[in-house]
């Protein structure tokens, strides 16, 4: 698990730290930094995703070198990684003790190397999901949510009771809905359809509406028996009812806490990003999950909410969301 | 000055600055760093606390500036002064607003609260059409509420009932920069929503 991101010209974020949690949820206006710092996490798997050009801050000096430093948490946190680009395009990984900056053993890197090449970055796009696949084993949902059919049919025949889980709270979220059942559109191929509860007609994927095909996505994720160990998620509320916001959130608390969900599994460490105030309210008590993305004149920052002082003072009688947006927490659009 | 605007919409902020400007003789500038934001009024009254209460505790404000729409509500009559009705918003926001400050006796800036009635774009049409007045308006909501005297408010005022944010915005400040040349007769005809306002900035 990782406890913080340092960003030195990386993109937007010139200068910026985000402070990490098994869960954090992240707000802020856009290109504010938000699926930045997602996106460094995918550099993490693959320095050559992305050449000194693609990343290097721009618009307020020569820059000439990129970084990205991960500091881990418990029980790697002696560790940190460091990622460079040379403006000579040399790109560096390095695996390192904090303190003295040596090279760590290899059975820990092989370790940290295992849990960053298992990192998700994931925005749903109904488009992705709703596609049928060819079935094919170990196939892992996309970023996008492509592979869903083949996922769920895995689930289905390999923990039923997980797929039945699923089905179980599928039918609170959309009560319309009784089960998943599997198409094959073609020899070798998924795709997913909902039947109805009222008159059992199955209503194919494509015809279903977005929010519910992110609702399924999400679902999925929360009830794989081996998620990755961390997941970006890009606006998990898009397109949902915000009444049924309080069911994301603890289909996301379900992969940051498996303990507290009965699952026997290693937590996954959740970062999501929203602009919706009905889904940050619902982090009120917990203001150490959240962050604020502000923007600046040449970059960007990152603001632990729990750093602010008399926060509960301050929101004794007003919605989280409510002063979110009002603009005096910021990580609001400074013009608007 | 180092002034936080509290209002329903970006225009508003505008001809409201530019009104509170006028009437403090200096330019004010905000005090925010980012300008403060309601989604209509349950969300002023709202957010009123959280507002003050940020100010106090990390900006360094001379003074808060609310204003809301009155829309179909009871207008503020001058004898609310003694004793609050709580039907009349700008008893309400009067009530939290003295209400937070109780509890923070080290808070310097000042409150300065106005009611638009029954919205702030009847100030707007003030300069060229002086129908709509809060006297007016007392008598049309003797009759229950009007949405739709307020809906054809805005189509006067910006001839669409869907005016852009852009359009808005300069109708705010043109217009507010028309009042500004007789605030004395603005205030006349708007007694009770815009003149607590006024009265409570010259205070300042």
């Amino acid at each position: 698990m990782f406890q913080s991101i340092q960003f030195k010209n990386f993109k937007v974020l010139r200068e910026a730290t985000l402070q990490l949690r098994p869960f954090t949820l992240i707000l802020g206006p856009n290109g504010s930094g938000k699926s930045t710092a997602l996106q460094a996490l995918l550099a993490l798997q693959n320095l050559n995703r992305f050449q000194f050009s693609d990343v290097a801050s721009v618009g307020a000096g020569v820059v000439k070198d990129v970084s990205v430093t991960i500091r881990w948490a418990a029980p790697f946190s002696e560790c940190v990684t460091v990622m460079n680009w040379a403006q000579d395009n040399r790109k560096a990984l390095n695996y390192l003790h904090e303190k003295n900056r040596t090279r760590l053993g290899d059975e820990i890197v092989i370790e940290l190397q295992r849990i960053l090449n298992g990192i998700q970055v994931c925005a749903f796009d109904s488009e992705a999901v709703i596609q049928p696949v060819m079935l094919t084993p170990n196939a892992t949902l996309s970023p996008k949510g492509m592979n869903l059919p083949v996922v769920l049919d895995r689930l289905r025949d390999q923990w039923p009771e997980r797929f039945e889980a699923i089905n179980k709270e599928m039918r609170q979220w959309l009560p319309e809905f009784d089960t998943i059942l599997f198409d094959t559109p073609d020899n070798g191929q998924r795709s997913i359809k909902l039947r109805m509860k009222q008159s059992g007609v199955a209503i194919a994927a494509k015809d279903l509406s977005q929010g519910t095909l992110q609702a399924l996505a999400i679902l999925t994720i929360a009830y794989l028996p081996d998620p990755p160990r961390a997941i970006g998620i890009e606006e998990p509320d898009r397109g949902i009812h915000p009444r049924l916001l309080r069911q994301v959130r603890d289909a996301l608390y379900r992969l940051s806490y498996p303990d507290q969900f009965g699952e026997g599994r290693a937590p996954t460490q959740v970062i999501a990003t929203t602009h919706s105030p009905y889904f940050l309210d619902l982090y009120r008590d917990r203001p150490e999950e959240v962050v604020l993305a502000e923007k600046l004149d040449t970059g960007a920052r990152f603001i632990p909410l729990s750093s602010y002082q008399h926060l509960e003072e301050i929101l004794r009688d007003t919605q989280l969301g409510e002063a979110w947006y009002s603009g005096i927490l910021g990580g609001v659009p400074t013009n608007s | 000055m180092r002034v936080a605007i509290l209002s329903e919409s970006p225009a508003d902020e505008i001809a409201v600055r530019i009104l509170a400007d006028s009437i403090l003789g200096l330019s004010t500038q905000l005090a925010v760093s980012h300008k403060i934001r309601s989604r209509g009024w349950p969300a002023v009254l709202n957010t009123l606390p959280a507002v003050i209460r940020q100010l106090h505790y990390t900006e360094s404000a001379d003074g808060l500036i609310v204003v809301a729409d009155s829309d179909d509500t009871p207008l503020h009559e001058t004898h609310h002064d003694s004793e609050a009705s709580v039907d009349c918003r700008l008893c309400q926001l009067r009530k939290k607003a003295v209400d937070v400050l109780s509890d923070l006796p080290a808070a310097t800036f000042k409150v300065a609260i106005g009611i638009a009635v029954p919205a702030i774009e009847a100030w707007y049409l003030f300069p060229t059409d002086a129908r709509l007045t809060e006297s007016t308006w007392r008598q049309h909501l003797g009759s229950g509420p009007r949405p739709d005297i307020r809906r054809n408010l805005k189509k006067k005022v910006y001839g669409t009932e869907l005016p852009s944010q852009t359009v808005e915005n300069q109708r705010a400040e043109d217009a507010a920069k028309q009042l500004i040349s007789n605030l004395h007769l603005f205030e006349q005809h708007f007694p009770n929503g815009f003149g607590p306002l006024a009265q409570a900035l010259r205070s300042w």
